[in-house]
């Protein structure tokens, strides 16, 4: 690595004691991750434009892009209603924590696809997105969120825009029943990351390193 | 005779004998049983009186044995855990506790405070009003802290509370409330029913009277039933029981609060473990079962320790076996005086008499009374108790003469009921008004809250038959309004009973003070002087005698309080009516309602992505909203903060400086229309901007003031950047959404905030170039007529990381800003930092970026105030007539157009050395300096470093013709008066050289 080259740093980076705390019976009732490394882009498609990036999603993704709040994902890719018109398109990164350049670099290549039908923002940045598992999972984000966690209302696959106190969040389940993505504000990052790692204790908590 | 639990039976109570506690109360050592309450083991060791009372400081004992109690308040543990005004029939004994009896001095049984009692005269209901009115300086200094150390209510630690408190949101199908009979039955068939339950009571045991009343269910003994449900229930996963638990309020929508007291039952929370927890709980249903609560008899002394409520009577012998005294008499208005004869007959208490004011008693009655070899004495009552710190006898009205019974009972305890009033405060907090029923001699619940259905004795039913019918019916209609196939409703078969009562307000004749409200003094005598000082209504007899305003809030209290209001007006307690009840039902930790929230997370704060590298630079932060952003970064040479924000302010002007810039707001905007919305948002012109550049703009609010101001880039043919001042982020967000929603739908764009995606520096200073020029990729020409003023450009930096880049100035100096998406933030501070180290690159904080903006005459918060039009500001130049925009039309408003309107100007001290104070007011000078001679104010001030003196910036009417004249800035809050020249607010290279270099 060059000097010259800027590293990226993730938002819990030296800020919260990584590992296991709290109630340290058994297994950790909760786990904690700041998910870095991921793509994300903000689709609103113009007036009357709708279908159009539908389809244009649907052939560039081969997935059908949700009309409503509702996730729906293909190896390592969500796709994700968040309003009229609106999707957020998520991408995992590699397994060694680079970009996935599967789609080039995502915002530049909606934008072509997109042209004229779409407005396509870079929101790689802008959330900061936690990746939150464990037995006690819903009892945490019962502290957090008031939405009715109960996996026969908020299925797999359903995603809410709601808020956590003061903040706004967007949370979504699974696809895999029992994990959940909660994300605000990449500068409320560290607030609301102190709350959930807070709350956690009583269940047992591994908080997992980011760099 | 106190001490090691010469009052405890021998056997039987839901105890657990095999887990014997220690605890304190004033300093003594004492023991109880695992189950107990304070109240119940402090009754088992004999212990009477526990405080004294608020205003006359008389003694009191026990008088429930529960959440109503309005006497046995006592200082619960110790250190920063020690809390006051705690209900001892309610906290839970663990070993070790230690509890303190308050309101007293020097001891409990020897209180001096006890002659306010020979003053009662003095306190009567208002006589703070009265009394103490003159002289009226006396009252603040005199009077009122007199009266608050005499009326004590315990002592708060006065330290930071060490404990967690969590809150936490509950969704189900049926919220049952209360866990007795009724609720138990609706929980049972509701949860049999599959519908998703929360059963909440406030015991720390399930069955509410049946853990206190010796009752049958099918043929076998009620505990035994409660013991049968609770196991179905703990088999059922869709029903939640959380005990500990009262539901405080009732809100819209279905939602309960509820306070879960997780750990109060133990010394200390075990670790990582919340005191408390406050439930939100959002219900589709609900079953209100919360009981009744027994009112007491009002006669003559009625307070001394050992008058008692007589279901808590039974409940102390039958649930915790504990005599609550060896010699009782029982007074009764109703049926159940019997029932507590007998329960004290089978303890082994002598019952001397059971007293009964009515006149026929039933043949039941008759021989449950004569078994327990005690007197029936019908159509009389108690006048008076006798004793001090403990009850010696009870004198006796209405004892047929010539009937050989002495009026004078010797006896340690009195067991009353004056009946019992339903649970209805939960019904009320929609503002449903409860409805007087006779039969019961109680409110009943009238209008309740959409969704709840209300059973039991809550409702006024007092045979336990009919309430475990109800609740299950209640449970099995829930299941039926929400689509759901109900379980069956079982029957019920319960022992027999009756609830015949003859209401009694106040004993005639009764000798002594006869108390109401016991936790506020508040007596018979008290309500009678707000009868006939014209304080007849409801809710002027609570505020004029404080009736039901302490912290019990007149559970025992208020019914028999408006009872004797309604007897002597004569009007009926129907017409009389009843006060509102308002969350939260029971006393709340504040802690519990803040959870989480306190300390440095009391509100959000945010940070920017170079947040830990100004840390480390030394920065001193500043709360901007909710941002935390640097003041100033000082250094060890620093004198003070002015000699920071002076080198600070210095570097820019002759090196360059960097300042983090990120939490200005950027809104990203793209479409065909972005640039015909910009037109309709802004006072000047879009249309014209050519790809590649930023233009300065100002927006108005639909009145004509300014909103906000800030630049506008455009990136490309359909999209452009916004942003806006740090402060007004969040409403010009809205403001746009509301536009283009509502105003004009027809306009094809879309925005979003980039806010946050984009970590963003200024650097400014004439070698602001050299810097720039170490990052940019190769090939980027950052020569002046290739990348001018007002340029902006997409590229990339620092070998490829995706960049955007402005040469924008607040500074008035040659400057750039770079933002980089927020991941890269931190490492371009340092990288700049390093790049910039040869040529003096220095941080600068808030306070320099104030005085660089003062010097170039810039408007900032203190002068987008929500109060000056485009006009004021200076901006009318750059109101285009051409086209329409927001707030056009009313900023032509003639009060706004008026020259002496107030205008931004610049102030310069005429003492070189003077300095400015912001907010002072602007006076001609030789005027007398009052608020009719007032010509404006000066907004903002600073001392230059540059110039080498104070300047400011103010808003003086008139102010654009008076440059060059002198007037007075008068500060009267800081005691200044200084003379100021008017000059133009454009202070430093007002031709702008600088900015184009």
């Amino acid at each position: 690595m060059p000097d010259t080259a800027l590293l990226p740093r993730s938002v819990l980076h030296d800020r919260l004691r990584p590992g296991r705390q709290g109630a340290a019976t058994g297994p950790a009732g909760v786990v904690i991750r700041e998910k870095t490394g991921l793509t994300l882009a903000a689709v609103a498609a113009l007036r009357g434009r709708d279908g159009a990036v539908i389809a244009a999603l649907t052939a560039l993704f081969g997935v059908s892009p949700p009309t409503r709040l509702r996730l729906v994902r293909d190896e390592g890719l969500a796709v994700i209603g968040t309003g009229p018109g609106q999707w957020l398109i998520a991408v995992d990164p590699m397994p060694d924590g680079s970009r996935d350049l599967r789609h080039g670099d995502l915002t530049t290549t909606l934008r072509d696809r997109l042209g004229g039908l779409a407005a396509v923002t870079d929101q790689s940045d802008a959330w900061v997105v936690f990746d939150l598992a464990g037995a006690r999972v819903r009892d945490l984000l019962a502290r957090c969120v008031a939405i009715d966690l109960d996996p026969r209302r908020f299925e797999p696959g359903d995603v809410a825009l709601t808020r956590a106190g003061p903040l706004d969040v967007r949370l979504w389940h699974g696809p895999k029943p029992g994990r959940y993505t909660l994300s605000c504000f990449r500068s409320y990052g560290a607030y609301l990351a102190r709350w959930l790692t807070d709350s956690a204790l009583p269940f047992g908590l591994e908080l997992v390193e980011t760099r | 005779m106190t001490g090691d639990q010469t009052y405890r039976r021998a056997d039987g109570g839901a105890i657990d004998r095999s887990r014997p506690l220690s605890f304190q109360f004033d300093g003594r050592r004492y023991r109880g049983y695992q189950g107990d309450t304070l109240a119940a083991a402090l009754l088992a060791n004999g212990v009477r009186l526990v405080g004294r009372s608020f205003k006359y400081h008389r003694p009191r004992g026990i008088l429930s044995a529960g959440p109503e109690e309005p006497n046995a308040l006592v200082e619960l543990r110790g250190g920063a855990r020690r809390e006051p005004n705690s209900r001892a029939t309610v906290a839970e004994l663990f070993d070790g506790l230690e509890a303190r009896s308050q309101n007293r001095f020097p001891s409990l049984s020897f209180d001096v405070l006890a002659l306010n009692g020979l003053l009662a005269p003095l306190f009567a209901a208002g006589f703070y009003y009265k009394t103490f009115m003159w002289p009226a300086a006396f009252w603040e200094k005199l009077y009122e802290p007199l009266i608050r150390r005499a009326a004590g209510l315990g002592r708060a630690s006065g330290l930071p509370d060490p404990d967690r408190y969590e809150k936490a949101t509950a969704f189900c199908d049926l919220l049952v409330i209360g866990a007795g009979p009724a609720g138990l039955a609706a929980a049972l068939v509701a949860g049999r029913s599959g519908l998703r339950v929360i059963l909440a009571e406030q015991d720390f045991a399930l069955g509410g009277r049946l853990l206190s009343d010796r009752r049958w269910i099918d043929g076998r003994p009620a505990i035994d039933w409660v013991a049968g449900v609770v196991d179905e229930l703990g088999t059922m996963t869709d029903v939640r029981v959380l005990t500990r638990t009262s539901v405080i309020g009732a809100y819209d929508s279905g939602t309960y609060a509820a306070v879960e007291r997780v750990a109060d039952h133990l010394a200390e929370p075990p670790p990582f473990q919340p005191r408390q927890r406050l439930w939100r709980i959002v219900a589709r249903r609900s079953v209100l079962a919360a009981g009744a609560i027994e009112r007491p008899l009002v006669f003559g002394d009625n307070d001394r320790p050992g008058v008692m409520l007589a279901g808590a009577v039974r409940g102390y012998l039958n649930r915790f076996a504990v005599r609550p005294g060896a010699r009782a008499v029982v007074f009764a208005n109703n049926d159940e005086g019997a029932r507590t004869v007998a329960d004290l007959a089978a303890a082994g208490v002598a019952v001397a008499a059971l007293v009964d004011p009515r006149p026929e008693a039933a043949a039941e009655t008759r021989r449950i009374v004569e078994a327990a070899g005690a007197r029936l004495l019908r159509g009389a009552q108690v006048v008076r108790a006798r004793g001090g710190t403990r009850l010696t006898a009870v004198e006796l009205a209405g004892v047929a003469p010539g009937s050989g019974i002495d009026p004078v009972i010797p006896c340690d305890l009195l067991a009353m009921s004056g009946g019992w009033n339903p649970t209805v405060q939960l019904t009320s907090h929609h503002g449903g008004k409860p409805v007087w029923d006779a039969t019961i001699a109680g409110f009943v619940p009238g209008t309740v809250p959409p969704g709840m259905v209300v059973v039991g004795a809550a409702a006024g039913h007092f045979i336990l038959a009919d309430d475990l019918a109800q609740g299950a019916q209640a449970g099995a209609a829930a299941a039926q309004a929400l689509g759901v196939t109900a379980a069956p409703v079982p029957g019920f078969s319960a022992d027999p009973e009756t609830a015949a009562i003859l209401p009694l307000w106040r004993v005639p004749g009764a000798r002594g003070k006869s108390f109401i409200d016991f936790q506020n003094d508040v007596a018979v005598s008290d309500v009678a002087l707000a009868e006939r000082e014209g304080f007849r209504a409801v809710e002027h007899l609570k505020r004029y005698t404080t009736l039901g305003m302490a912290t019990d809030q007149g559970k025992t209290a208020n019914v028999n309080g408006l009872a004797v209001m309604a007897e002597l007006t004569a009007r009926s307690i129907s017409e009389t009516g009843t006060t509102t009840a308002r969350p939260p039902f029971t006393p709340t930790a504040l802690g519990a309602l803040a959870g989480h929230h306190r300390g440095p997370d009391f509100r959000p704060t945010r940070l920017t992505p170079g947040h830990d590298w100004a840390a480390e630079q030394g920065a001193r932060f500043i709360e901007a909203g909710a941002w935390m952003r640097a003041q100033a970064f000082p250094q060890a040479g620093d004198a003070d903060l002015q000699a920071t924000i002076d080198r600070e302010v210095l570097a820019v002007r002759q090196a360059v400086g960097l300042c983090d810039v990120t939490t200005l707001g950027k809104i990203d905007l793209q479409g065909p229309d972005v640039a015909e919305f910009l037109d309709r948002i802004y006072i000047n012109g879009w249309k014209t901007l050519a790809v590649g550049r930023v233009r300065y703009g100002v927006m108005l609010r639909e009145d004509g003031f300014v909103q906000d101001d800030g630049t506008t880039a455009r990136l490309g043919p359909d999209h452009y950047l916004m942003t806006t001042t740090t402060a007004n982020a969040g409403s010009v967000f809205r403001h746009l959404e509301f536009c283009h929603q509502v105003l004009w739908p027809d306009l094809d764009l879309r925005f979003i905030s980039v806010t946050e995606q984009w970590a963003q520096y200024a650097l400014a200073g004439p070698r602001a170039r050299d810097v720039l020029a170490g990052i940019v990729d190769p090939g980027f020409d950052l020569d002046n007529a290739a990348f001018p003023h007002l340029a902006a450009t997409e590229t990339r930096v620092c070998d490829g990381v995706p960049a955007r880049l402005f040469r924008i100035s607040f500074s008035g100096e040659l400057a750039y800003e770079i933002a980089v998406p927020a991941r890269y933030g931190d490492a371009l501070a340092r990288r700049l930092m390093r790049q910039g180290a040869d040529h003096g690159i220095t941080p600068y904080g808030l306070e320099a970026l104030n005085i660089l903006r003062l010097e170039k005459g810039h408007v900032a918060g203190a002068e987008l105030n929500g109060q000056t039009t485009a006009r004021d500001l200076g901006f009318e130049r750059m109101m285009s007539t051409r086209k329409d925009y927001i707030g056009r039309v009313m900023a032509r408003r003639p009060a706004l157009l008026a020259p002496d309107r107030p205008c931004l100007v610049g102030l310069r001290p005429v003492a070189a050395t003077a300095t400015l104070s912001g907010g002072a007011h602007l006076i001609a000078r030789g005027a007398v300096a009052n608020a009719a001679a007032d010509q404006g104010h000066v907004t903002s001030v600073g001392a230059s470093a540059t110039l080498g003196h104070w300047i400011g910036l103010g808003l003086l009417a008139n102010g654009r013709a008076r440059w060059g004249e002198i007037v007075r800035a008068v500060d009267p809050l800081r005691g200044q008066d200084t003379e100021v020249e008017i000059v133009s607010p454009l202070f430093y290279d007002p031709e702008g050289k600088r900015l184009h270099a």
